[in-house]
């Protein structure tokens, strides 16, 4: 197999994993929160579930971002064998690196925000609304990254006429 | 689609009268109550009366708790949708006569429960007890009555013969040989014997015995073990006897559900009305009430009041100082969304209610974060479905789900135009199941992941249309308020110069011409969003110059002196560029939310159609296709849910909305199961 693929894979792989294990903790981070808030008050819980749901996307836009590598490059559902050369490979794995660096770390310090706001909705419910923007605007760089992770996979499957 | 007019009142009555108006205003829940007691002398507050509703609270939910432990009841899964019970004011009297009644039988209720609690526990104390006894229980322990001899009974719990104790013994103790073993009783649990020894070496048996694991015979006075035992298993019987009569007496409670519930909002509202007497301003014979009253409300009440009532009811204009609380009224389409403005802030002294003009804008933007006409389908049809044929659900919870049932056809239009139902799950069933490579459902616009440029400049450009939404809410609101310049000064610099700049920020990524695979509504959009670029080059250079020079010229003229006019205008000049690319970075999210629900879904898809085998692969696709979709959908729900907000909150409202107001909390029936069915 050319190194090329193997690249290709460890993008993936890196794009999905990484971000990943950030919302892991940062969900686990922000549930914490919330366990205490419910176990004083259950009726808040679809208040923090929602907080505690916001660190998860990151997660999400990783997987979107590898089954893009792998769906472009046809290494997932292209029934043949694939060729690439090592410096192609490289290229896709540059591509997936915005998301799996910025993914991992926004979801960190969005649950960190989130956290916080576990406190808002537990002290002034009704202004919960407040605190799901708080740790939205986290989420914007998590975002953009996905952007550039896309945009960079689509030209390179351009460039390379795939 | 707007703030209702919101009326000061005052309201002065006898004492006698207090109670009676009290009950009223509360039953019709129209007044909000201002604290004026600090005001002069007051003695309504009453914490022996509040302590007594909070024992009276906290005994009725003991007993309903117990009651839904015992008698569990069983509700639809609908239920939640079901509306409050509805009680006519006779009905009202004659549950609320019934509450001392109801008290009653909930104290009766937890006195059976912790009655039942300590039998039980005895029972358990007492089945121990007979359990030491029970090797005894056949069996006299012999009296010995010789001189020098001693005589050790007890049991051990285990079987164990004659012949093994005493090579146990004459191992342990080899040099007291004089001794003697009776067997009294042996069963597979417990073996009990008499051992006789000399009385100086009683001590040294009774040790080497206990660590053997031997139990000394319990010592009974006056009785014999049978008699015990048979005492022991008497008051064990008499105590089942005794808990089967208290689960009868609960059993025949069960039907009390409704009462407890009742009394627990009988309670509430009784509370809620000792807040409400703290709250007036009293002599020794009359009281005065103030608060506010929607205008709408206003005459009608002046009317009963003063009509029903021995008591003075004013209506009047709230002063500019006063800090009048906020009732929104909409149409039906912009309510449903009051609730997302409130959890941002409500509209404050100078502010527009923004929920009738965001509401376009949140339910298009919804929709193309969710993104998948499958899901929106679902939604649609289980929030219509409710609409239809629940009609006497509680009003808030009709405006959630009316809310989700505009976010659910928004998502319909918006999956159709990307192509996406249930991910491709129209072109896989064809592929993998019948063989032919076609999509029954394309795209009416485009692939959102194919075609990723176009979609996201349309996202930008969308992105600007709500932003420059925002800003015409600003001017409007100047206009409100009679300042013309500041209108034309707020708005039409901002928009010449982003105007101008767009084409050349979006130039940098457009595609020129319409991509051939696009169908006829996705030439259309093309021309419309992404493309109409090409026309603007020409003029666009012009118009940002002129933008930037009326935002220079215009921005700081609330400064007192020449620089601050002019550095103010510069100022804003770098605000706009930074603030704007920002802003419109932001609508990103559109394209990347909706890619993710239709990428994930697809996932979903592929990984039931896995195995190659086409029986096993219908077996794997069902579940796979049904908890995959679920999970999907949930999560994105939330996703399009949290970003359509934030992109109200933080890019829409920021342009013009202060919010800071205080929303109106009427003095009413907060109850939980019962309503009062309204008068006509």
């Amino acid at each position: 197999m050319e190194l090329g693929v193997f690249f290709i894979i460890l993008g993936a792989v890196l794009a999905a994993g990484l971000p990943g294990m950030g919302s892991a903790r940062g969900t686990s981070l922000v549930g914490q929160a919330a366990a205490g808030v419910v176990s004083e008050d259950p009726s808040k819980f679809g208040k923090v579930l929602i907080l505690q749901v916001l660190p998860a996307t990151q997660g999400l836009y990783g997987l979107l971002i590898a089954i893009l590598t792998l769906s472009f490059t046809h290494i997932m559902g292209g029934g043949g064998a694939v060729h690439y050369t090592w410096q192609q490979g490289l290229a896709f794995f540059a591509a997936d690196l915005p998301m799996a660096v910025v993914g991992y770390f926004s979801a960190i310090h969005q649950a960190k925000a989130a956290a916080a706001g576990v406190g808002i909705v537990a002290k002034k419910p009704n202004e919960s609304g407040k605190a799901i923007t708080f740790a939205a605007l986290v989420e914007t760089y998590a975002i953009l990254a996905l952007l550039v992770s896309v945009l960079a996979l689509n030209g390179l499957s351009g460039t390379f006429g795939i | 689609m707007a703030k209702l007019k919101v009326m000061s009142v005052e309201l002065i009555a006898p004492i006698s009268e207090k109670e009676k108006i009290l009950e009223y205003l509360q039953k019709k829940g129209t007044v909000e109550i201002t604290d004026v007691s600090d005001s002069g002398e007051n003695g309504a507050s009453d914490p022996e009366k509040r302590a007594e509703i909070a024992g009276s609270v906290s005994l009725i939910e003991h007993a309903l708790d117990i009651l839904n432990a015992r008698a569990p009841e069983k509700k639809p899964l609908t239920a939640m949708l079901d509306p409050r019970k509805e009680l006519d004011d006779g009905e009202y009297r004659k549950s609320a006569g019934e509450l001392s009644q109801t008290l009653e039988a909930a104290k009766r209720m937890v006195d059976l429960e912790n009655e039942a609690a300590d039998i039980d526990a005895d029972t358990i104390r007492l089945r121990t007890y007979a359990d030491t006894l029970s090797p005894w229980e056949n069996v006299s322990p012999p009296e010995v009555t010789l001189k020098y001899v001693s005589v050790l009974c007890g049991s051990f719990r285990k079987e164990l013969s004659r012949s093994d104790l005493l090579i146990y013994l004459a191992e342990a103790l080899p040099e007291r040989d004089c001794v003697e073993v009776e067997t009294l009783s042996q069963s597979e649990e417990h073996s009990a014997f008499a051992v006789y020894c000399f009385e100086e070496d009683e001590a040294e048996f009774e040790q080497a015995l206990r660590e053997f694991g031997f139990v000394p015979a319990p010592e009974l006075e006056n009785v014999s073990f049978a008699d015990k035992i048979k005492e022991i298993r008497g008051s064990i019987a008499a105590g089942e006897q005794r808990k089967a009569q208290i689960d009868a007496e609960l059993v025949s409670m069960r039907d009390m559900h409704e009462k407890f519930r009742f009394a627990l909002d009988e309670l509430s509202i009784r509370a809620d009305r000792l807040t409400a007497n703290e709250r007036l301003y009293g002599t020794g014979r009359v009281f005065a009430l103030r608060g506010y009253c929607a205008e709408k409300h206003s005459a009608k009440l002046k009317k009963r009041i003063e009509g029903d009532f021995n008591a003075v009811f004013e209506v009047t204009e709230p002063s500019e100082d006063e800090d009048v609380p906020v009732i929104l009224s909409n149409n039906a389409f912009a309510s449903p969304l009051e609730n997302i403005t409130g959890m941002y802030s409500m509209p404050g002294k100078e502010d527009i209610d923004p929920t009738g003009f965001m509401a376009f804008f949140y339910y298009f933007f919804f929709g193309m974060m969710l993104s998948d006409a499958g899901y929106g389908l679902l939604i649609s049809l289980a929030t219509g479905g409710a609409l239809l044929f629940k009609k006497d659900m509680e009003p808030k919870m009709k405006n959630n789900v009316k809310m989700y049932l505009f976010c659910g056809l928004s998502t319909v239009f918006w999956g159709a135009m990307y192509g996406s139902w249930f991910g491709d799950v129209g072109h896989v069933i064809m592929r993998e199941f019948f063989g032919r490579d076609i999509n029954p459902l394309p795209p009416l616009w485009t692939d959102a992941v194919s075609d990723t440029m176009n979609v996201l400049i349309m996202c930008f450009i969308l992105g600007l249309a709500h932003l420059f939404w925002g800003v015409l809410m600003k001017g409007y609101n100047d206009l409100k308020h009679g300042q013309k310049l500041d209108a034309l000064c707020d708005t039409v610099p901002t928009f010449l110069t982003v105007i101008g700049i767009a084409p050349i920020f979006f130039g940098l990524f457009a595609q020129s011409s319409v991509p051939d695979n696009y169908t006829p509504l996705g030439t259309f959009f093309f021309n419309v969003f992404t493309a109409v670029h090409t026309n603007l080059k020409s003029v666009s250079t012009y118009i940002l110059i002129a933008g930037v020079v009326l935002v220079i010229a215009t921005a700081g003229r609330h400064s007192a002196s020449i620089g601050g006019k002019i550095g103010g205008g510069l100022y804003a000049v770098y605000n706009l560029f930074s603030g704007y690319l920002g802003d419109v970075l932001s609508y990103a999210r559109l394209l990347a939310l909706g890619m993710a629900t239709g990428v994930i879904a697809q996932v979903m898809n592929m990984l039931g159609t896995l195995p190659s085998n086409p029986v096993v692969k219908v077996i794997m696709f069902i579940p796979v296709f049904l908890a995959g979709h679920a999970a999907n959908l949930a999560i994105n729900l939330i996703g399009a849910y949290v970003h359509t907000n934030r992109l109200q909150y933080v890019e829409f409202f920021s342009k013009f909305y202060e919010g800071g107001g205080r929303a109106f909390e009427p003095f009413e029936a907060k109850t939980k199961f019962y309503r009062f069915k309204e008068e006509l």
